[in-house]
């Protein structure tokens, strides 16, 4: 039994302009220790997935319609809020895209990084901090002793990320879900903060929930890989299968359209048209309007495309519009 | 004479310390700068953040004035004109920046934006409505949405409507600023094409701005590697990519995440 069982996870907000599906029957499993990626466009759904899990979808307008997130003996979906902050926090953690606006300015670094320790693990404030001190030295912050006592507009945008880092390890939690943690971060400062997750996680054994749009980081980072579009996982697989053997037709076209793939001076390939309105409720293959090998030959599923299993731990979306080979050769690298 | 000429471009910035203020450290944002670049040329300005970047870039735009240097357009420095001469000048200088969010009026429709920034270049133009529509078109904006605002479209078509408005005063430069890290990869090949098609079509001169190496390599002819202030390597942008000298260059280089299963 993995680590945690998501099963056909559904969660909708119910806005003034119709019922949005943002996640539409979601299946994943984390084990102890994976790096689980989840890649999409914006809008498709990535944070929602995770942040159902933990409770955070603001009630109403959101709703979570059905699924079941096994964690242990535990259902996260059906758990009561008092319930749900033992486990958020102490053995989920979560790090964010932004550190500026997940710290709290008008605080100490420390009175925030020992927060946890106080209300989930009871000890006293003399060990918490000292506790904190180890943290922030774990994860490369210089002279931790002097700097724990600086506010947040102290430290560097790179710096900051470290303490969330800190600050989300520090219960030793079994599942880490990062949310874009580096996107707001430059490249050389985004390689440290992602050698840093991939250090931590070896040295505590924590699985991670790695959101992201940046394909690149998914390939470096990620064990297995969700696809995810208007709702769905449209493919999944081990994170090598892909890189060299994508299925999906979208898979395909985000793989393409990294500008770092193409060479210089020909236009760069463009996913054509845009997500689906999810308001408006999406019949068939949501990809088909956008697909490269045209919507009629062969021509898209009618009803929704399941997920089946083209190889061991490979999935992809049934639709036979997507699943035909393309026009033009993908680039393999 | 190039097109534009830095020379020797330098900006300090000065910070009172202790509980007197009388212990002062300097900063050296921009520290000797000298760069030129050709009409029709696409600059790729790339390095860390606080490296100096956007420091440079308000000094060439004139929101900032150099501690010593200057800053040569088409011949003319741009230090000896007065600052109402430098007001009017500023319509030759646009900015694109990062986040078309937070960089467009939210209570101006895409059509008062965009006149507004015609109107700059042509006071007494009859028929605004051309104009816009117009300029909507070429940056791939249909001209029926000039009457919303900025909240009704999209990430990408905000930073369409950004570069639109850049377009509206007919520019000598274009300065852009980090314009694609805030999007979707599909969204950047996008933005990152439009500028490619309207260099050919209206001959622009840019600095683009980015950490970014890879996007920089695309779009650029030639790349400039800038480092705690100061500028460590310039080169042709492939050549720069694929036999980077200096350290900087390849501290970047080597940061860039890949794609590479044939390990």
């Amino acid at each position: 039994m993995a680590l945690l069982e998501i099963r056909d996870l559904q969660t909708s907000f119910h806005t003034r302009d119709g019922v949005v599906k943002a996640v539409d029957g979601v299946s994943f499993d984390v084990e102890a220790g994976q790096t689980v990626g989840i890649v999409g466009e914006s809008g498709s759904g990535k944070s929602v997935t995770c942040y159902s899990l933990l409770g955070l979808i603001p009630k109403p307008p959101g709703r979570i319609e059905g699924g079941e997130a096994r964690f242990g003996d535990l259902d996260l979906l059906q758990l009561s809020e008092s319930k749900l902050r033992g486990v958020r926090g102490k053995r989920i953690g979560l790090i964010f895209q932004d550190p500026m606006t997940s710290l709290n300015p008008f605080l100490k670094i420390s009175t925030q990084l020992i927060e946890p320790l106080l209300i989930h693990e009871g000890v006293s404030k003399g060990e918490a901090l000292k506790r904190a001190i180890a943290e922030l030295e774990a994860v490369g912050i210089p002279d931790p002793a002097k700097r724990i006592h600086s506010y947040p507009h102290e430290f560097s945008g790179g710096m900051r990320q470290r303490v969330m880092i800190a600050m989300a390890l520090i219960t030793r939690p079994e599942i880490l879900i990062a949310d874009e943690p580096t996107t707001a971060l430059d490249v050389t400062i985004q390689r440290q903060v992602l050698d840093l997750i991939k250090e931590r996680q070896k040295e505590l054994g924590t699985a991670v929930i790695f959101i992201t749009h940046d394909l690149a980081v998914v390939s470096e980072v990620c064990d297995y890989v969700n696809v995810m579009y208007a709702g769905r996982f449209v493919e999944r697989a081990p994170v090598k299968t892909l890189f060299t053997a994508p299925r999906h037709a979208y898979t395909r076209a985000l793989q393409r359209s990294i500008p770092a793939m193409q060479t210089k001076g020909e236009m760069l390939y463009t996913i054509p048209g845009l997500p689906p309105n999810l308001a408006s409720g999406v019949s068939g293959c949501a990809f088909a309007p956008r697909c490269e090998n045209g919507s009629d030959d062969p021509p898209h599923s009618e009803g929704r495309p399941q997920l089946a299993e083209v190889a061991p731990d490979h999935w992809v979306q049934d639709c036979p519009g997507c699943l035909a080979a393309p026009i033009t050769a993908v680039k393999a690298t | 004479m190039s097109y534009l000429e830095l020379s020797e471009l330098t900006r300090y910035f000065t910070k009172r310390e202790g509980i007197l203020g009388n212990r002062t450290t300097t900063v050296k944002a921009v520290d000797g700068v000298t760069l030129s670049i050709e009409k029709g040329e696409i600059l790729g300005l790339v390095g860390e953040s606080g490296c100096g970047k956007s420091t440079l870039s308000r000094l060439i735009m004139q929101l900032l004035q150099p501690t010593s240097g200057s800053v040569v357009l088409e011949g003319e420095r741009l230090a000896d004109l007065s600052s109402g001469e430098i007001r009017k000048r500023r319509r030759d200088f646009q900015m694109i920046f990062q986040d078309p969010y937070a960089s467009l009026n939210p209570r101006m429709t895409i059509f008062s934006t965009l006149a507004e920034a015609i109107s700059t270049r042509h006071p007494r133009r009859g028929n605004i409505e051309e104009a816009v529509a117009e300029l909507m078109e070429r940056v791939g904006l249909d001209p029926r949405y000039s009457r919303k605002y900025p909240h009704e479209f999209s990430g990408g078509q905000r930073q369409r409507i950004a570069i639109a408005r850049a377009l509206g005063t007919e520019p000598k430069l274009i300065l852009a600023d980090e314009p694609v890290s805030a999007l979707d990869v599909s969204i950047q090949s996008q933005i990152l094409n439009l500028l490619k098609q309207l260099r050919a079509e209206l001959g622009l001169t840019m600095i683009f701005i980015s950490h970014d190496l890879s996007v920089v390599r695309y779009i650029a002819d030639r790349i400039a590697v800038m480092d705690e202030g100061k500028i460590v390597e310039v080169g042709e942008a492939d050549s720069l990519f694929g036999n980077p000298q200096s350290d900087k260059a390849k501290e970047l280089l080597s940061a860039i995440p890949k794609i590479d299963f044939a390990r």
